[in-house]
């Protein structure tokens, strides 16, 4: 018995191995489905793809599959793998670090100009660079409640006494936002500045989540006073919970922002079909199905009149800009020896 | 086992000509799962149109076209990939000489899925290949230029 | 057993392979890259070995207490007590750091502060492990003391230390090392000393995309485990024996920290769950695609289930024909992000794929720790009877089903509830997997990371149902099974 179950076992998963390692695999994708590797908050019913999907579909011939990516360093990182072989047509939800860090590892193809009417934050991002394509952005700051006592104009207010232990942030070495504000206070103090003020920081801070929603959790469960966050995230708790109590803060200093970005591979196999995507996504009807359901500001002009959105005081950014790695990690490495030696 | 697998032709020579049989049936299958794993990975012809072609035919038994809508076509690529499996494992086992009882057993119902499946000119094709598997399974085949026989030789039973 | 063992078994180095096969992946596709910060790392180290020492002692120490408060309780609070106890096991990591924040204010940050996270997220479970074991082991003794009025305190020290020293050094073992590879807590908690290896191999990937460092870095973090293990955790063969309940293995004051325990977690779940109703309209919006994914993970559960009980039966076999059990037994840390990887990397994504990813990772992941709280030990006590069966040459299938697993019927429906709860509720697995099959976890682990934790909250209180019903579903499968076996037997 063991022998005649051990020899079938043997043949299947031989089989298993030959299918899955085939060469011709990617063959087998038709040549109208495009397929997009986005974020599962993307993908979700409730985020802008399905809505997006449904009105691609009905423009256009191509089949659109979505692909949920569990994180984009993993995804990028699976691409330089896959080499030839890598499936994907479209990666969305790149932000400016993932650009930095990946532009050397995999090829991505040239962009043409896919949008005449980009809003001055984010056309920035293309003077640089024509491989990736800005669909959703938003400014950085700290979050807070309206009846917090203490009136924050810069970042110095931060280290007032009131909001010591009160403020949730994110771990740099382990989140994008976190990330924006290393880099922010770095980009808006002189270095000597920014170190000192980082130390103070530490003890205002109530804790340095793994992520975004660990921070948002603990301000949300009025563990903390104030949060690092999008400017557009109280629009979310007003128009999903009908609660206006929330507000994005303004600072004297410029605010950072984050951009999300789509970038089509070298080794795409429906270059064509993914190109029409993106046009798409630069339509006014698909900046308003992302701003809506994502969250975020519009890139091109106008999307979000007549919105909650353009209640939005857009405060004053800073330029957007391409960081090279090493100062990255120059600027982590004095971010963990400031919170080492802080700590217990 | 090496010694094992030509000495089998002195003691179990009376078994040498079915032992051809089955050398060439086990050809005959692989050869069917090749040309079945080529339309697979295609991701259409071969079991997938046998599949479809099946539901046409009238002497169908009416809980098997349940099954084959409801549930095979649906996921014909599992399926599909079952029956594959299942052909090349008659295919290297009867080359082989290995385990040839119980897979000619699945042989059997594999069969017997064709000749339900298939048009009704085949039909006699089928049942003459199922005649053949249960002789193979009568006379345990594999007992004679096979592996089969060396384990016969040192566990007995009736798996060999 | 020495006269029976084998010099190689091929079942042996299978079963390895197959925990293995994360590494094996890592090993095909990343070169070890030792150009590590080693300050760094041996800092990394330092924290995480001493945030889980104090946890581990902490931990073991109160579920004593509170062991023999669960036997102060008669069915059906006893059994209800055991599942509550593992509410935070099941729930997401944030919800235990947002309910202790929420009960210790102003919450103590840094090493202290993780330390009471950890032993909020781990007490019910070293209590329920514990509990089993007494059960296990403890057998008449306690009423053998009682008999004799021994004295509460001599009985503890006399009888109840030296038997159950293996069992507490198990527990020790196993706290200290969902510790020691933990993410999110020491972040959250930890202020200065938030890092520890999980987080450094996360900022590797995170930062530099170096992934050949992080993989060296959980190699030395498995190896440090597995050296561990093997170093303290021995086998002991003594024989299970019926438990009998005494008076002397009930403790009054144990049921009041336990229930204190259980009404301040328990308390701060209903609590966020109070809040979250205001998401309850939303939540009826989204119930068809809940609906829809509950049966993905029924369907991909019902698979899962059934490959770990063939793994456990191959394993059980193989520990019958060797005489030892498996050296996989000692992995029992696994980084779940590199697993996570290793599998998204290799399996393509189709529903298929999903399906093995999920299966495969899990396993790996669940299978060596669970095996460890809850089966090593009653198999080990079958010693003496399998190597009277091999004296009397009865075959090792025999020998497996009808000595080995019949006996351990109820450590193993233990083991599967757990395997349950821990494959409904892990969110991180699934998300590093990039599974595209909606499943319940990866529906929590999207609202989590947009903005909506009240349906977060809402979506695991009905996770816990249908854990729930799933552990009826088994139980009532086992009770059939039963029956049928017995029709056969006679």
């Amino acid at each position: 018995m063991k022998h005649f179950i051990f020899f079938l076992a043997l043949i299947f998963s031989g089989l298993s191995f030959f299918y899955f390692n085939k060469e011709d695999k990617v063959n087998v994708v038709e040549d109208r489905t495009i397929r997009i590797y986005a974020s599962a908050s993307f993908v979700a019913k409730w985020g802008p793809g399905p809505a997006l999907k449904e009105l691609f579909e009905k423009q256009n011939i191509f089949k659109v599959e979505f692909i949920e990516s569990p994180d984009v360093a993993m995804t990028l990182q699976k691409l330089n793998f896959e080499k030839q072989n890598a499936s994907a047509d479209l990666i969305l939800g790149l932000d400016q670090f993932d650009i930095a860090r990946s532009a050397a590892k995999i090829e991505w193809r040239t962009l043409p100009a896919l949008s005449d009417d980009m809003i001055s934050e984010v056309a920035g991002a293309l003077k640089s660079q024509n491989q990736f394509m800005p669909y959703d952005w938003a400014p950085m700051t700290f979050v807070g409640r309206q009846d917090l006592k203490v009136q924050i104009d810069q970042l110095d207010d931060l280290l007032k006494p009131e909001l010591k232990g009160r403020i949730a942030l994110q771990d740099p070495r382990t989140s994008s936002p976190g990330l924006q504000l290393l880099i922010w206070i770095f980009e808006t103090k002189p270095t000597e500045q920014a170190i000192v003020y980082l130390k103070a920081l530490m003890k205002q801070a109530h804790s340095f989540s793994a992520g975004w929603s660990g921070a948002y959790g603990l301000f949300k469960n009025k563990q903390a006073d104030l949060v690092f966050s999008y400017v557009t995230s109280p629009i979310y708790h007003v128009v999903e919970e009908h609660d206006s109590s929330f507000v994005s803060i303004e600072m004297k200093e410029a605010l950072p922002i984050q951009i999300e970005f789509a970038g089509i591979p070298k080794t795409c196999k429906n270059c064509e079909g993914a190109e029409q995507f993106l046009r798409f996504m630069a339509s006014q009807e698909a900046q308003k199905i992302i701003m809506n359901k994502n969250y975020m500001l519009p890139v091109i002009e106008r999307a979000k009149e007549a919105t909650e959105f353009d209640a939005i005081k857009v405060y004053r950014t800073l330029p957007i800009k391409f960081y090279d790695q090493e100062k990255i990690e120059k600027w982590i490495n004095q971010w963990t020896e400031i919170r080492k030696n802080e700590g217990l | 086992m090496f010694q094992a697998y030509f000495e089998s032709i002195k003691y179990v020579g009376h078994l040498l000509p079915i032992s051809f049989l089955r050398i060439f049936l086990g050809y005959f299958y692989i050869d069917l799962a090749l040309k079945d794993w080529k339309f697979y990975n295609i991701g259409s012809g071969g079991l997938a149109d046998i599949f479809v072609e099946a539901l046409n035919k009238p002497a169908l038994p009416a809980w098997y076209r349940l099954l084959l809508s409801e549930q095979i076509i649906p996921q014909w690529h599992i399926f599909a990939f079952i029956i594959i499996g299942l052909q090349f494992a008659v295919g290297i086992s009867y080359i082989v000489g290995y385990v040839v009882r119980p897979i000619s057993m699945i042989a059997v119902v594999l069969c017997l899925n064709y000749l339900v499946l298939s048009s009704v000119d085949k039909e006699i094709f089928f049942k003459l290949l199922i005649s053949c598997h249960i002789l193979l399974a009568w006379v345990g085949a594999g007992r004679c230029l096979g592996i089969d026989y060396y384990f016969f030789k040192r566990r007995r039973g009736m798996w060999w | 057993m020495k006269a029976f063992k084998q010099p190689f078994s091929f079942i042996s180095a299978a079963l390895l392979c197959y925990f293995l096969i994360p590494y094996l992946i890592f090993l095909k596709y990343f070169n070890l890259d030792f150009n590590l910060d080693y300050a760094e790392a041996w800092w990394a180290f330092k924290n995480s070995s001493l945030q889980a020492f104090v946890t581990a002692v902490i931990v073991t120490g109160l579920s004593i207490p509170l062991s023999f408060g669960v036997f102060t309780l008669k069915n059906p609070w006893f059994a209800l007590t055991q599942k509550l106890l593992l509410l935070p096991q099941i729930l997401p990591a944030l919800f235990s750091i947002l309910i202790v924040f929420s009960m210790v204010d102003p919450f103590p940050m840094g090493t202290t502060g993780i330390i009471i996270i950890f032993t909020v997220m781990h007490l019910g479970f070293a209590t329920v492990l514990l509990t089993a074991a007494t059960q296990e082991r403890m057998g008449s003794f306690g009423l053998i003391a009682e008999v004799y009025d021994v004295g509460r305190f001599k009985f503890y020290r006399r009888v109840y230390c030296p038997l159950m020293k293996s069992n507490l050094l198990t527990i020790f073992v196993l706290v200290f090392i969902f510790c020691f590879a933990s993410f999110s807590v020491p972040l959250v908690a930890g202020g200065g000393r938030g890092t520890n290896l999980e987080v450094l191999i996360y900022e590797k990937i995170f930062i530099n995309q170096n992934w050949s460092l992080a993989w060296t870095l959980n190699l030395l973090q498995s190896f440090f485990i597995f050296i561990l293990s093997y170093l303290i955790l021995k086998k002991s063969a003594l024989p299970k024996v019926d438990f009998e309940d005494s008076k002397y293995m009930q403790f009054r004051l144990g049921r009041v920290g336990l229930f204190i325990y259980l009404a301040l977690y328990g308390g701060g779940y209903l609590m966020g769950l109070v809040k979250a109703r205001g998401a309850l309209a939303q939540f009826q919006a989204l119930l068809p695609e809940i609906i829809l994914a509950t049966q993905h993970t029924l369907k991909i559960m019902v698979f899962y289930i059934l490959i770990n009980i063939l793994l456990l039966i191959t394993w059980v076999y193989d520990y019958v024909k060797s005489g030892r059990q498996n050296s996989s037994r000692h992995l029992l840390a696994t980084s779940t992000i590199l697993v996570g990887f290793s599998f998204y990397l290799l399996i393509p994504e189709t529903s298929l794929g999903d399906y093995f990813k999920i299966i495969l990772s899990m396993t790996i992941l669940f299978f060596p720790p669970l095996f460890r709280s809850f089966l090593e030990k009653p198999l080990d006590q079958l010693d003496s009877q399998i190597l009277t069966c091999k004296i009397f040459n009865i075959s090792t299938s025999k020998i497996v089903f009808t000595v080995v697993l019949r006996q351990i019927k109820k450590p193993i429906f233990l083991w599967l509830s757990f395997l349950t709860i821990w494959f409904l509720s892990d969110f991180a697995i699934l998300k590093s997997l990039g599974v595209r099959t909606a499943t319940v976890g990866l529906m929590a682990e999207s609202f989590l990371s947009s903005y909506r934790l009240s349906l977060a909250y809402l979506l695991s209180f009905y996770i816990l149902i249908v854990w729930v019903f799933t552990l009826l579903a088994i139980y009532l499968l086992k009770g059939v099974f039963g029956v049928i076996n017995k029709k056969f037997a006679s």
